[in-house]
């Protein structure tokens, strides 16, 4: 098993014994391990499909051709496979990044080899890998010791049906799919009709995604399965073992497991014996990777720990659903229904009584947190998808912090049937995994001030750097610090966002002013005190948002703020003198006390040597106790960078036919949803009326939002300059539908680029791409030519301003790891960049 | 006059905007000069249009990389006719020639309606202060002045700050001056209290606008008592222009921020306006705050699609645009008319449209341009001059009374330059002439040097 270290700690983690042995190689490692030992299957997990890992079949397979190599590719949307690597791999497969789901594709590559006859065999026939990694997985486990065929197209699928004979006792089959070496819309209408006539009691399935093919189905008198289907799962489990009357092979589980991982200080309780999910499964491997390196983290006054958790493993969510039938409840339809179905279930005594001793030594309010399957597991951008519950657990009543803690389980629990849930997972994964939910519980980080608790700080950090300012690199990193709690992070509120590796520079702020503008000046606390009985469980539990303002002589404000001295106007990096406070994380940006841009510039760097991937990581720190001078710095969760960086090539083919080329583009990835173009007309444009360009912007800017429609925006000049001489003044409310912000540099305006530094916030949250275009006689390729445009679509004009609506998405494309952009003409060129 | 203006397009092409700035102002002044042959055979406008002296010259600076960056750097000493050149420094990417001309040139004569003795300049530098850590800062500064040092002094250039330049940038600057002169002198304006700034500097442009608005009303034989007025932004210049209308007894009932404005036709008393400048200044809130705090206040959203803004649409006396550049279209300004608005008191820098001008002046009301209502900045910088000078640092009252005695005189020059000349009450005829003519009448008493 060739993978990051990131998967294989999780596999290693959650491996159940079996008959195989698994042995663990990093890519450097894998060559010699052939070698040196006898291996019978090469499984490389890769992170995408161009990665390190991926490119190794090319390696391998010429040397070791006699050895079956399957590939694993994470669920999220990526680029196509390239020829060359397919030639080296005998299957691919779409993993979830689970143990369950890697040992069934496992079983399923054996079945594939195996070649004994006389084995009851169910054949099926699906040619999408993504529909092959999620469906035959489950048809598997249904089917129990029953062999599973797969056939790719109408031939092999004959085939398999003659040289099975007997052995065969079912055929599932999608209906689309390739014959005679084109794909065939209605392929597997004719194979079920061929084979019903050559063998008629044989049972049958037909899949399609098309519901049309429900009809045609019904014709013919075969069962249909519904690929959108949400319960196909369970739908496809009872063809399986009604219909062809096998069994699955039962594996009766103890009712309520009980296990520790010891990680240096972290310890972890599992309950269950099913996955801990993938957030669970980041601080495990965060705590591992701390116990063997006891260097980072703790410069200074500085001390880092990666607090315990108690882990409801999924097994627990899927009996609790089961036996109170919860999955009857459809949480599309009915949220109020579903919330309070679940709170109403009872938990199971045992559970009940784990955590009732849980409790027993631990009195601090406590974070209740999503560890679901998919999320964090492959890079995925769940973060904050699922909810997050924090209860106070201070009451002297023991059975009221029981009743919080499992109001606070079951609400994460429900959360998994959330209809935006489901619809993000159905959207942004390309197989149609069913997800589970663990759920981890551990202290939150913070300290009591007055009736609330809360940390000094709380931080997000990313090994990459989409949009780099002033001197910074993609490679620096970036994080965004708040005071309190994260949850206005995760809301995508203000934060402070500084590169780890170069703390002084915020290009941000310019003056007093912009600091007074753009800091902080509210943040999230836990409420421990005068609190109701029942809680508040609504969106934010028992948090509270509070001003700065009303909490500016507690402790935390006092150590992170400066202060606005209106008589100099100047910032005065200090609490202790008189005027309005700006929460500037000076002490740790500027001056070191303590040192933690540093130790957040580290422990990047060290754990994506360690992934093999951009990472990301989640932290808070409080200050010093009473009596002591130690930061404490509590790590909170560390996993694969969503989007990493290299999803996006730009060709040489692309810089030929584009429409737009720059050099200096911030943002990254691939944007295809654009049609409208909103851009200031070079024909009628006039340096003296900036404002009234504004004023136009901002009227087709309203009407665009009000049709939730976002547009590319393009024009001379710093957008957003508050001269009117250096660019179209308008305030980012009235270009708010702008999904991409082009700013042109030529002849018409005499302005150095902004490069965005006026929306930099809004930016940055949102991810907007900002791209300079520079014609003003360098030597840069960039070239912008929206004229090119004008026939693909509906073109109005406004004055100053020019709207136009292409018939077909816009291509932008932006390598964040050079800062440069294309934009092409859509059309054909969808097809390529979507496969 | 077009000749002139020819010959200095011919002389600098490709400084638009320094052209643009030297038109406005023979079209502004052209009664003057049509009047006085003696400026036309002395070339006064050629020589106003020609900086005394234009110094250019390398600031080189390391960055905290040790990486060398090499910007340019300028002072544009337009004219010292009436004193000391005195104008901001900036630090953006778009600074160059022709722009610092322009600025320097408007520089002159907004110093000179202050009839305080300060000539006009201005300088800076292309240096883009965004993204820079505060020892590079400190870095450029330093080397911008080890070259600058040697041009400006308390008698002869006295430099402020701008865009990019602010308490910190004067810090670093005046500290490098005093260690090459081994000199504490007045060198540089906007300076920290403690090391020779002046107290009211965050009053001053929101104080000097009311104390202009009352002896425009004076002129009426009428006062700011039971006036009702309407104030845009909830800023420096509005907050302190409500503070001093409520001291002289007027009734606020509006302000704004980019979000909506507030109405609330009981005023904005005394502990109303605590409660914003808490709101605005420590908490940093919005302005619609305002209205769940006091119900009998009505909030409206602003409305992007709107051609007008509705803030000018209430009913009231007198109005005082604190807000943004532009904030005031002829429709506006109608609509101000219309609603029986009489004075306007220009706080922001050109708040009003040209459109909205005309109306104004048509209508005849009581309009303060900017470039004298808003005056009240410049004023204060010229009194830190004046007790650095005398070594002394004035109480806040002394500089508040010092500040209206400058705000009466501006005044009075106004109106006295638009009575000679025959536009009786027009006072951006008055402010275009009075700085115009005190600066060539002192020029022409100077001879031709």
């Amino acid at each position: 098993m060739v993978a990051g270290a990131y998967h294989l700690y999780s596999l290693e983690t959650e491996a159940t014994p079996g008959s195989r042995q698994l042995i663990p190689a990093r890519p450097d490692q894998a060559a010699h391990i052939l070698e040196s030992r006898d291996i019978d299957l090469i499984v490389l997990a890769a992170t995408g499909a161009d990665d390190a890992v991926a490119r190794l079949a090319r390696d391998l397979k010429p040397d070791f051709p006699q050895v079956p190599v399957i590939l694993l590719l994470p669920p999220t949307r990526g680029k196509a496979m390239d020829q060359n690597t397919k030639k080296h791999v005998d299957f691919s497969f779409i993993w979830s990044g689970t143990w369950d789901h890697f040992e069934s594709l496992i079983r399923l590559t054996e079945d594939q080899f195996c070649r004994a006859a006389n084995r009851p065999t169910l054949l099926m026939v699906e040619d999408s890998m993504e529909y092959v990694s999620s469906l035959a997985p489950v048809a598997q486990a249904a089917a129990g010791e029953t062999r599973l065929v797969l056939a790719p197209d109408f031939e092999t699928a004959l085939e398999g049906f003659t040289t099975l004979g007997k052995d065969l006792v079912g055929l599932i089959s999608d209906t689309r799919f390739p014959w005679q070496g084109r794909e065939h819309s209605l392929a597997g209408i004719s194979l079920l009709s061929a084979i019903r006539q050559e063998m008629p009691g044989l049972p049958l399935l037909l899949m399609s995604s098309e519901r049309e093919n429900q009809a045609r189905a019904a014709k013919m008198s075969v069962p249909y399965q519904d690929k959108n289907s949400s319960h196909w799962a369970r739908e496809l489990t009872l063809f399986v073992s009604t219909q062809l009357g096998l069994a699955p092979v039962s594996q009766p589980r103890p009712a309520l497991g009980v296990s520790h991982i010891q990680a240096g200080d972290t310890e972890f309780i599992k309950l269950g014996q099913g996955a801990m999910g993938g957030k669970a499964r980041g601080v495990a491997f965060l705590a591992d990777f701390m116990a063997r390196r006891p260097d980072l983290g703790s410069p200074g006054n500085l001390k880092a720990t990666v607090p315990s958790a108690l882990v409801l493993c999924t097994d627990l969510f899927e009996s609790f659903v089961r036996e109170n039938h919860l999955d009857d409840v459809d949480g599309e339809q009915d949220l109020i229904q579903l919330v309070q179905a679940f709170i109403d279930a009872p938990l199971p005594g045992a559970l009940n009584r784990e955590l009732a001793s849980f409790l027993e030594t631990r009195h601090a309010p406590l974070a209740v947190r999503s560890s679901s399957l998919l999320e964090d597991a492959w890079a995925q951008p769940y973060a904050g998808l699922y909810k997050t519950y924090m209860i106070p657990n201070n009451h002297e009543d023991a059975d009221l912090r029981l009743s919080h803690l499992a109001t606070a389980v079951k609400l994460v629990w429900a959360s998994t049937f959330y209809k935006d849930a489901r619809r993000f997972c159905r959207n942004t994964t390309v197989a149609p995994f069913e997800d589970s939910m663990a759920v981890m519980i551990q202290e939150v980080t913070g300290r009591e001030e007055g009736d609330f608790f809360y940390p000094a700080v709380s931080g997000h950090a990313q090994s990459e750097n989409f949009y780099p300012f002033a001197g910074v690199t993609a490679h620096d990193g970036v994080m965004n610090l708040t005071l309190g709690l994260g949850h206005q992070l995760a809301r995508g509120e203000q934060g402070f966002r500084v590169s780890p590796a170069h703390p002084e520079v915020t290009p941000q702020f310019a003056s007093a002013r912009d600091y007074l503008d753009r800091t902080q000046n509210a943040f999230y606390a836990l409420r421990i005190k005068d609190y109701d009985d029942r809680l508040s469980f609504g969106i934010c539990a028992n948090l509270e948002r509070r001003d700065l303002a009303d909490a500016d002589t507690e402790a935390p404000v006092k150590a992170l703020s400066s202060t606005y001295v209106a008589a100099d106007d100047r910032i005065r990096d200090t609490w202790y003198c008189d005027g309005p406070k700006v929460l500037t994380f000076a002490p740790l940006l500027k001056y070191d006390t303590p040192p933690l841009a540093a130790a957040v510039r580290d422990l990047l760097t060290a754990l994506e040597a360690e992934m093999g991937i951009p990472v990301e990581l989640e932290f808070a720190a409080n200050i010093p106790a009473k009596g002591s001078r130690t930061w404490e710095l509590s790590l909170r969760q560390a996993r694969p960078k969503a989007k990493p960086m290299d999803q996006c090539r730009i060709t040489r083919e692309d810089l030929d036919t584009a429409v737009l080329v720059s050099t200096t583009a911030l943002g990254n990835g691939t944007v295809d949803t654009i049609q409208d173009i909103v851009y200031v007309n070079p024909d009628t444009f006039e340096g003296g009326k900036t404002q009234d360009m504004a004023r136009e912007i901002s009227r087709i800017n309203a009407a665009l939002v009000r049709n939730n429609r976002r547009f590319l925006l393009a024009g001379p000049g710093r957008w957003g300059s508050s001269d009117p001489w250096l660019g179209i003044p308008v305030a980012w409310d009235q270009i708010s539908g702008a999904g991409a912000i082009v700013e042109i540099r030529d002849g018409a305006i005499h302005a150095d680029a902004s490069h965005g530094s006026h929306f930099f916030n809004t930016i940055t949250a949102q991810g907007i791409p900002y791209i300079t275009v520079n014609q003003t006689g360098t030597t840069a390729p960039d070239r912008i030519n929206l004229h090119q445009l004008t026939g693909a679509g509906t073109t109005q004009d406004h004055g100053f301003i020019r709207h136009l609506r292409l018939d077909h998405p816009l291509v932008i494309k932006i390598d964040g790891k050079q800062s440069r952009c294309v934009i092409l003409d859509g059309g054909q060129d969808i097809q390529t960049t979507a496969a | 006059m077009s000749d002139v203006l020819n010959t200095i397009i011919a002389k600098d092409p490709g400084q638009n905007e320094f052209h643009q700035a030297v038109q406005e102002v023979i079209e502004s002044v052209q009664p003057v000069l049509d009047r006085n042959p003696e400026y036309r055979k002395a070339k006064i406008m050629e020589r106003l249009a020609e900086p005394e002296r234009a110094i250019m010259f390398r600031v080189p600076w390391m960055d905290d990389n040790g990486n060398v960056h090499v910007n340019r750097g300028y002072r544009i000493e337009m004219n010292s006719a009436i004193g000391p050149y005195k104008g901001g420094l900036r630090f953006h990417p778009s600074v160059n020639l022709s722009i610092l001309k322009f600025l320097a040139f408007e520089q002159v004569f907004k110093n000179a309606l202050t009839t305080l003795p300060m000539g006009g300049g201005k300088g800076g530098s292309d240096f883009d202060p965004k993204g820079k850590s505060d020892n590079e800062v400190m870095r450029f500064c330093q080397s911008f002045m080890s070259e600058l040092y040697r041009h400006i002094g308390p008698n002869t250039d006295v430099p402020a700050g701008d865009i990019g330049v602010g308490g910190r940038e004067i810090g670093y600057m005046f500290g490098q001056y005093k260690k090459l002169t081994n000199e504490f002198t007045s060198v540089l304006t906007g300076k920290g209290l403690a090391w020779g700034g002046s107290l009211i500097r965050p009053e001053a442009t929101g104080y000097g606008c009311v104390y202009f608005a009352a002896e425009m009303l004076a002129t009426r034989g009428d006062s700011f008592e039971g006036k009702t007025c309407l104030v845009s932004g909830s800023g420096n210049v509005a907050q302190y222009t409500v503070e001093k209308i409520l001291d002289l007894g007027g009734k606020v009932v509006t302000l704004s921020d980019s979000a909506g404005f507030i109405y609330d036709e009981k005023g904005i008393d005394r502990d109303k306006l605590a409660y914003v400048m808490e709101l605005k200044n420590v908490k940093r809130g919005r302005i619609s705050e305002y209205a769940g705090k006091y119900p009998e206040a009505v909030y409206t959203e602003r409305d992007n699609t709107l051609d007008y803004n509705p803030l000018w649409s209430v009913k009231g006396d007198c109005a005082f645009p604190s807000a943004t550049q532009n904030e005031i279209n002829a429709k506006d300004a109608t609509n101000l008319v219309e609603n029986g608005v009489f004075v306007i008191g220009e706080g922001a820098n050109m708040p009003s449209t040209p459109d909205a001008v005309e109306i104004f002046v048509d209508n005849k009301i009581l309009y303060a341009p900017g470039k004298a209502a808003n005056a009240g900045g410049v004023a204060v910088s010229g009194l830190e001059m004046s007790q650095n000078a005398m070594r002394l640092a004035w109480s806040r009252e002394e500089v508040d009374n010092r500040l209206k005695g400058i705000m009466q005189s501006i005044h009075t020059s106004c109106v006295d330059a638009c009575a000679e000349y025959g536009m009786e009450g027009n006072y951006v005829a008055g402010a275009n002439i009075a700085g115009f003519t005190k600066v060539v009448n002192a020029m022409l008493d100077q001879g031709l040097v």
